[in-house]
């Protein structure tokens, strides 16, 4: 019973977070079927760590930081070709200027995907805006280092958008 | 475009996308690199055991017992290597912190994962100079306590110098050849993974050491 009753608590709590987990996915995996073995091992790495979890801090931390863990090292890459998100891979936009952000989205998440695993983290986490703080407290890189890294991120993301091949 | 304008667009997104059912996937196994290797150490363990258990039992049992001596050195090499096998288990069983910041965990994949690869190539080097010495030892103590009679023993017909100038000359090619065999095999198994981890762990720390 207490075991159906944390298993309850757990998937809601997955199911209020997986726009996270999905983010994820999509600037680490580039292939479909490279996703879902990804949200696949994120969601077993979460659960095998969820009795631990003590709510000493928030869900959201944890689960950043297991994810992360998972997208980055727990994973063994493979050696893949630089394949571009389809435009219909992309998560949809809720607004009504859906066609216009989606094209930005495209653009944003292509343009992650090529630089190194650590800043993809930064820049994802500055988008989710958060505060530096809480990047440290999830990444473990001082304040200053995530500030430099931020700025060099938003300097290359600009310039990567910027070729006539991302058209925005 | 400014590059806070792409912020709206991220924030925008919906993210109902049906990726997969999460309660069907609180079953599945792992499948990251630690988990397959402690799968693959649980399954060698297992053959290993069940290897020498049946040729064990064998020796004990067949030609009335007379060869119970190979029972039992197969049960100290059997022994060896479930230690062997109990130390790679805890090196694994440390490897990851997966709850812990992204850089800690990386620092300790990478310590714990360069400990496991020296340990398994110095291990499986050491392994035949080991078997061969504990071979003499247990010929001499168990099977043929006559000294003349063990091959490159020292006695009355084999100087101590020759001995071990052939007994060295005889292990020490096998057992460089089987060094490099060894680095070759766990660079294959691991060194890509090993690399990547410590280049992902070099983006950590040179913007650290910048700031």
């Amino acid at each position: 019973m207490h075991q159906n009753g944390s298993q309850q608590e757990f998937l809601a709590l997955i199911e209020q977070h997986r726009g996270i987990i999905i983010k994820i996915c999509s600037i680490y995996a580039r292939q479909p079927t490279e996703r879902e073995d990804l949200f696949q091992e994120i969601v077993v790495q979460l659960w095998k760590a969820w009795p631990s979890f003590k709510g000493l801090s928030k869900f959201s931390t944890w689960l950043y930081r297991i994810a992360l863990n998972t997208a980055i090292s727990g994973i063994r890459k493979k050696k893949t070709e630089l394949v571009f998100m389809d435009q219909a891979e992309i998560p949809e936009a809720a607004e009504e200027d859906h066609a216009l952000k989606k094209e930005q989205l495209s653009a944003l998440y292509r343009a992650i995907q090529e630089l190194p695993e650590i800043d993809r983290a930064v820049v994802m986490l500055f988008l989710e805006d958060h505060s530096y703080e809480e990047m440290e407290e999830i990444l473990g890189l001082s304040q200053g280092a995530l500030r430099v890294k931020m700025a060099r991120a938003k300097e290359k993301l600009k310039k990567t958008i910027q070729k006539p091949e991302y058209g925005v | 475009m400014e590059f806070e304008e792409f912020k709206d667009a991220w924030k925008s997104q919906k993210n109902d996308e049906p990726l997969q059912e999460v309660r069907s996937l609180l079953g599945k196994k792992s499948r990251s690199p630690i988990a397959t290797m402690k799968r693959h150490l649980t399954m060698e363990l297992i053959a290993v055991i069940i290897l020498y258990a049946a040729i064990i039992i064998y020796y004990l049992t067949a030609f009335h017992g007379k060869f119970y001596s190979i029972s039992v050195l197969y049960l100290f090499i059997g022994l060896f290597f479930c230690l062997y096998y109990y130390k790679k288990y805890r090196l694994l069983n440390n490897i990851e912190c997966m709850a812990c910041q992204v850089k800690s965990n990386l620092t300790k994949q990478v310590g714990v994962l360069e400990k496991y690869t020296k340990f398994y190539v110095l291990a499986g080097t050491a392994i035949l100079p080991l078997l061969v010495v504990f071979f003499y030892w247990f010929e001499y103590a168990f099977i043929a306590p006559d000294r003349n009679k063990i091959f490159l023993l020292p006695s009355d017909q084999v100087s101590i110098f020759k001995a071990v100038a052939v007994f060295l000359l005889w292990m020490t090619i096998p057992t460089i050849i089987f060094y490099y065999i060894n680095k070759w095999y766990v660079r294959k198994l691991y060194g890509k993974h090993v690399e990547q981890l410590k280049q992902m762990l070099l983006q950590t720390e040179d913007e650290s050491n910048n700031s």
